[in-house]
């Protein structure tokens, strides 16, 4: 399966963020996708995740149109994690990164013994186990941000969107998380698009960088010292 | 497994269910010994007016505030995740006011029309006020429905119920100023809310309409759970956003709007309900919340409608005396108390 971005263009009715994005990404891809604040990335990843309409432009994965593709389809093929920090009263840790298999659920919300222990490895595997019970409007900021990363592995899709996954984190979390999400690209063959600031990790863990310079041009590098020098290092 | 967890808290929302409609039947403003409900009930009453108090009377409207509890609750637990809002249900978003506008019209509209001939034994019986409330309701339910898709802030969508809700109080009240007496007399009775005056025909009415909005509750347990979260969070774990919200929007509407019609606005029910049931249960799941909603609001209406029969007086309290002296208060006790959320 392949992620391709076809003469894109993102922004909103009335502003245009950014132009003529092109790139592809295959499997086993971690992509980091860097630029300055408000510069069209959460923006550009909503795009690719369909959650938002391009100006022009295709986002196809796996041949397919994102933005023609259904919702329940598309839960199957991306899953994000977005910037929000949850809070939804007496919802348990376990039950939110479960939320993450709504699509295996029957009408009752009843999980198979498989995906729950798939629900409690990610949670291991992310040092979130300890939390598992506690209700997720009483976590930390930090924790509820691994929340919400979890979640989205749960779901288990090809494709995984993360907008800044680790900036409420502390240092050491931030580079389970880069590392874990390596390892997931890597091992799993998944394409994973991670914005984020913490560049140090991102030119350590990604393996391929979308970098939008101050001009708004999108590029695509597919080494560490081009993505670096646009971003004049 | 969800369900398990909670299993002995069901049971005695099972019990509780029963008392309250057992205490419906043996408690009344007349006084009936037991034993003699209990010989009525098995077909060996020989006193004709205790049979008729106990078979047209209190049965039906046992089993009409049952149901009524139900609908209420469930339909208010669904408002408060659909708008995302704790204090959403269909009291605060004007479907109530609304319904008393369709019977405030029919009764008392009669100086600007009325129905003659044929047309007027239906529209000034039960079943028109039934009908002219459920119309009300709707029209309104609509209008917050259409300012809903442009209002994403909810906490501003709460204002513009509030906003309708007023400005149709003024209308309501503008037709009480020239009502007659009698039609006066008949509206204030009906906004009192009750459900002693029920016959059997309309709680089979009744169960008829709520049924199709707790099936389509039922389906919507799965949904609501990552509804929860957010409509575009929803939309991200696969939920179809657009289908679920229509969907809750038809039940909550055929549920509320039932029970407006038969019962008259039932006040508080619908808004404490579901909180009392994440209270009790302590959980987020929406399967368990759902038919804790449907056992909880079933007994909450039961109690009501025997406390507001005032057993062992000549008395009878309107219905929302009973629930709003019981919620208003639940209801500031929640927003104190609720742990911090955003």
């Amino acid at each position: 399966m392949m992620l391709q971005l076809e003469s894109l263009q993102v922004g909103y009715a009335a502003k245009s963020l950014l132009h003529n994005a092109n790139a592809t990404a295959g499997e086993g891809s971690f992509v980091g996708v860097l630029g300055i604040n408000g510069i069209g990335k959460s923006t550009l990843l909503k795009t690719i995740a369909g959650l938002l309409n391009a100006k022009s432009g295709k986002v196809l994965f796996a041949d397919k149109d994102i933005q023609q593709t259904s919702i329940a389809e598309k839960s199957a093929l991306v899953s994000v994690a977005g910037t929000e920090r949850p809070e939804i009263l007496y919802m348990t840790v376990r039950e939110f990164v479960a939320l993450g298999k709504m699509r295996f659920t029957n009408s009752f919300n009843v999980l198979s013994q498989a995906h729950l222990a798939h629900v409690e490895h990610i949670m291991q595997e992310l040092h979130l186990a300890h939390l598992a019970s506690k209700y997720i409007s009483e976590i930390s900021d930090g924790e509820k941000q691994k929340a919400v990363i979890a979640r989205a592995v749960a779901q288990d899709t090809p494709l995984m969107i993360l907008d800044e996954p680790t900036a409420f984190l502390d240092f050491r979390n931030k580079r389970i998380v880069f590392e874990y999400l390596a390892l997931l690209a890597k091992s799993k063959r998944k394409i994973i698009l991670a914005s984020s600031h913490d560049l140090d990790l991102s030119f350590q863990y990604c393996t391929h960088w979308w970098v939008i310079d101050e001009e708004r041009n999108f590029t695509a590098c597919d080494n560490v010292q081009q993505a670096q020098s646009i971003l004049c290092f | 497994m969800f369900l398990s967890k909670h299993f002995l808290l069901f049971v005695v929302l099972v019990l509780l269910l029963c008392a309250a409609f057992v205490a419906q039947l043996f408690l009344g403003s007349v006084a009936v010994p037991a034993t003699t409900v209990v010989a009525i009930l098995s077909g060996n009453g020989n006193d004709e007016i205790l049979s008729r108090i106990i078979l047209e009377n209190r049965l039906p409207g046992a089993v009409g505030a049952l149901i009524a509890g139900s609908a209420l609750a469930l339909s208010g637990f669904m408002m408060q995740i659909l708008f995302r809002n704790p204090v959403a249900g269909p009291y605060v978003l004007g479907m109530s006011s609304g319904a008393n506008l369709g019977v405030a019209l029919l009764l008392m509209g009669s100086s600007f029309f009325s129905f003659g001939g044929v047309f007027s034994r239906f529209f000034y019986s039960e079943w028109g006020i039934a009908l002219a409330a459920a119309v009300g309701s709707s029209v309104v339910f609509l209008l917050v429905l259409v300012a809903a898709k442009r209002i994403t802030q909810s906490v501003s969508l709460l204002i513009v119920g509030l906003m309708l809700g007023s400005a149709i109080s003024a209308v309501v009240e503008l037709l009480q100023t020239f009502a007659g007496e009698s039609e006066l007399k008949q509206f204030v009775l009906w906004t009192f809310a009750s459900f002693r005056h029920l016959t059997s025909q309309q709680v089979l009415v009744m169960a008829l309409c709520c049924s199709v909005g707790f099936v389509l509750s039922i389906k919507m347990m799965k949904p609501l759970q990552a509804l929860q979260g957010g409509e575009s969070f929803a939309q991200t774990v696969g939920v179809d956003t657009r289908k679920a919200k229509q969907t809750i929007i038809i039940a909550t509407g055929i549920l509320a709007g039932t029970v407006t019609a038969f019962c008259g606005p039932v006040a508080f029910v619908g808004l404490a309900v579901p909180h009392l049931c994440r209270m009790i249960f302590k959980t987020a799941n929406t399967v368990t919340l759902t038919f804790a909603c449907v056992l909880l609001g079933a007994v909450v209406c039961g109690f009501c409608n025997v406390v507001a029969s005032m057993p062992g007086s000549d008395y009878a309290l309107p219905v929302n005396v009973v629930t709003s002296i019981l919620g208003a208060p639940f209801v500031v006790y929640i927003i104190i108390k609720q742990p911090k959320t955003t």
